[in-house]
C-alpha cells in the first residue's frame, strides 16, 4: 500500500484545528484500505448492535466490524463473546443467519461445529487428521474485546484501549441517559444502502448546519441549537425545543401547529467511527444507526429503533409510526440526506473537490459552539487524522 | 335438456367482472404512480385508508417498525413531500404488477394479493431494481367512484433499501 500523505488530506489551522478535507478522502481505495485497519481495527470502539439481540445464553447476533464478518454470542455462562464469523477449516462463513438463539455454530461446508465460547466441538472423521492435530487450536477465531454500554454492543480489535465507559468520555452520561440506561424495547430495524462513503453519513448526522436548509419539511421548525466535540472525535448536537417555544414558532410563522414536531431535549449524537444516535428523555423513540462500510463508495446502514421498556403495544405503536414519518428511507428527513450524501460522492472525483470546515471557528470556545457550528465534524477529522496517522 | 356445459352462470360473470374491475385499479395506481401523478394515486385509497409498507425482517419477528405508515392525511402528506418538499435527484420508475389475486370479490369488498418490482432510472439513464414487495389489499366499492383500496400492506423483500423511497408502491 502506498503511504497515505496526510497532509495533503486533511489541512490544520495553526491551532491545529481541521479547517478543510480533500474529498480523496471519499474516493481513494488506498485511504479506505487504511481506515478499515486503523479504524475498524485500530483505537477504537465499533459499534456492533443491541445488547437487547444477545440476552439470553445461545442469543447471537452477526454483523460486520468494518468489513470483518463477526458473530456477536452470549455463552452458558452468561458471558458476550465476539468472534470472527469464520470457520477455521476452509473459511466458509459459519452463522449466517442475521439474529437467532443456538446452542452450536455448525459450519456447512465439512461440518465442523463450535460451541457458544467459540471451542471447536465436533470435527467428522476426525481420525484422518494427523496426531499432533488438536482441536483446541482451531476455535471460531477470535473477534476482540466485547463490552456492552447502556444496551449498545461495542467491539475493539486493539488490545491498548481503555473501557467503553472512558472512551466516551463526558458523552457517556448522556449516551445512558438517551439510550435509558439499557432498559429499551425493541420496535424494528431499517436498513439501507447508500451509494456515498461512510464518513459523509457520520458528518451529515452531526452537521447542524444542514438541516434547515436541505430539509424543506422541517423548515418552519428548526431552533438554534449547540454543537459538542469529545475527546475520540465523538459529536453532539443538542437542541432544547420546548412545546411552548415550538409553538411560538408555529404562531409567528402563521403555521399550523403539528404535533408530530420534535420538542424536547433532542440529542443527536455522534460516537466514532460508525454509531449515530438520536433521541430526548421526553420522547418514546430512540434511533441508534449503525454504519457498515462497504467499499470506498459504499455505505451500510442499520437504523435500530427503541423503546423505553414497559410501553403498551399501542404506545408502541404510535413510537414506531411516529419514527418512520421522520427517519428512515422513507422518511420526510431521512431521504432527503442520502440524496445530499450521494451528490458529493458523485462529484467527489472534481479536481476542487473539498470540504470546508470553517464555520463557527471564530466562536467556538472549548468542546461547545454554539448554533449551526461545525466543531463536531472538525472533531471527527481531528480523530480521523489521528488514526489514520498513528500506525504507518 | 340444456347441456350444463354450455350454461352462463350470471353470478361468476359478475364476479369476475369485478375482479377484473379491481384488477385494473390496481394497475392504473402503478402507472399513476410511475407518472408521479400523486392526486390521482392517493386517489385510489379510501378516505378512511392505512397504508403500511413493512421491511420483510420486522414483519417476520412480529416487530411493528415500517418504513411507511400513513393514514389518508399522512398519504396526502407524503404526495407534498414527493411534488413540493423533498429534493430527490430527477428520476423515473417502472411498476412491475404481477401474480395479482382478486379473492372474496362482493359487491361491497374485496381482498387482492400481489407481487410487485420498481425498478428505478436515473438522471443519467441507468435502470436497475429497485425494490421487489408483496402487497396485500383490502379494497371497498364506493358508491359513485368505484373500488378504493382500504387497507394496503405491503411486505417489502428487499428490505435493505437502495438509497431511498421517494414513490410508494
Amino acid at each position: 500500500m502506498a503511504e497515505i500523505q496526510l497532509n495533503d488530506l486533511v489541512s490544520f489551522d495553526e491551532r491545529r484545528r481541521v479547517t478543510a478535507v480533500n474529498h480523496r478522502v471519499y474516493t481513494d481505495s488506498a485511504v479506505y484500505s487504511a481506515e478499515m485497519e486503523r479504524i475498524f481495527s485500530g483505537p477504537a470502539w465499533i459499534f456492533l448492535g443491541l445488547e437487547q439481540e444477545v440476552l439470553r445464553p445461545g442469543d447471537f447476533l452477526t454483523t460486520y466490524m468494518g468489513e470483518v464478518p463477526v458473530l456477536v454470542a452470549r455463552d452458558e455462562g452468561n458471558r458476550l463473546r465476539v468472534f470472527e464469523n469464520v470457520c477455521a477449516h476452509r473459511g466458509a462463513m459459519v452463522e449466517r443467519r442475521s439474529q437467532g438463539c443456538t446452542r452450536t455454530f455448525r459450519c456447512l461446508y465439512h461440518n465442523w461445529s463450535y460451541g457458544l465460547d467459540g471451542a471447536l466441538t465436533g470435527v467428522p472423521k476426525p481420525d484422518s487428521y494427523p496426531a499432533e492435530f488438536r482441536k483446541e487450536d482451531y476455535g471460531l477465531p477470535a473477534g476482540g474485546r466485547v463490552e456492552s454500554f447502556a444496551g449498545l454492543l461495542f467491539a475493539t480489535r486493539h488490545a491498548g484501549i481503555a473501557p467503553v465507559a472512558d472512551y466516551l468520555g463526558e458523552l457517556g452520561p448522556i449516551v445512558a441517559d438517551t439510550m435509558r440506561h439499557g432498559n429499551v424495547e425493541l420496535l424494528g430495524r431499517h436498513r439501507n444502502v447508500i451509494d456515498a462513503n461512510w464518513k459523509l453519513f457520520f458528518e451529515n448526522t452531526v452537521d447542524a448546519y444542514h438541516a434547515e436548509n436541505l430539509h424543506r419539511p422541517l423548515k418552519n421548525y428548526v431552533v438554534d441549537n449547540a454543537n459538542y466535540s469529545f475527546p475520540n472525535g465523538h459529536g453532539l448536537i443538542r437542541r432544547l425545543a420546548t412545546a411552548e417555544l415550538m409553538a411560538g414558532i408555529a404562531q409567528r410563522k402563521g403555521i399550523a401547529h403539528d404535533s408530530t414536531l420534535i420538542v424536547g431535549d433532542q440529542r443527536t449524537l455522534g460516537v466514532f467511527p460508525n454509531l449515530l444516535m438520536l433521541g430526548s428523555p421526553e420522547r418514546p423513540a430512540i434511533i441508534i444507526r449503525q454504519l457498515i462500510p462497504r467499499g470506498v463508495n459504499r455505505l451500510e446502514i442499520v437504523i435500530y429503533y427503541a423503546s423505553p421498556a414497559g410501553l403498551s403495544p399501542e404506545e408502541k405503536e404510535r413510537a414506531a409510526r411516529e419514527i418512520c414519518s421522520l427517519f428512515g428511507p422513507a422518511g420526510a428527513v431521512s431521504a432527503d440526506d442520502a440524496e445530499a450524501m450521494i451528490a458529493v460522492q458523485r462529484a467527489a472525483r472534481a479536481s476542487y473537490s473539498k470540504t470546508i470546515l470553517a464555520r463557527g471557528l471564530e466562536a467556538e470556545s472549548g468542546t461547545a459552539a454554539s448554533s449551526s457550528g461545525e466543531l463536531s465534524l472538525r472533531g471527527f477529522y481531528q480523530m480521523w487524522a489521528d488514526c489514520m496517522g498513528a500506525a504507518s | 335438456m340444456k347441456d350444463p356445459g354450455f350454461a352462463v352462470d350470471n353470478e361468476s360473470l359478475e364476479c369476475l367482472q369485478r375482479k377484473q374491475a379491481i384488477q385494473d385499479h390496481l394497475q392504473r395506481l402503478c402507472q399513476a404512480i410511475d407518472n408521479f401523478d400523486c392526486e390521482a394515486w392517493a386517489d385510489g385509497f379510501s378516505s378512511d385508508c392505512r397504508y403500511r409498507m413493512i421491511p420483510r425482517e420486522n414483519y417476520d419477528r412480529g416487530l411493528p417498525l415500517c418504513l411507511i405508515d400513513d393514514d389518508r392525511a399522512g398519504l396526502l402528506q407524503r404526495m407534498k413531500l414527493i411534488t413540493e418538499l423533498w429534493q430527490y435527484e430527477p428520476f423515473r420508475e417502472t411498476r412491475m404488477l404481477s401474480n395479482v389475486l382478486v379473492s372474496a370479490a362482493s359487491e361491497e369488498a374485496a381482498s387482492a394479493t400481489a407481487a410487485i418490482s420498481v425498478y428505478r432510472t436515473n438522471s443519467e439513464g441507468e435502470s436497475r431494481l429497485h425494490m421487489v414487495a408483496r402487497m396485500e389489499d383490502l379494497l371497498v366499492q364506493v358508491p359513485g367512484q368505484g373500488w378504493k383500496i382500504k387497507d394496503r400492506l405491503v411486505i417489502l423483500e428487499s428490505f435493505k433499501v437502495h438509497n431511498n423511497i421517494i414513490l410508494p408502491v
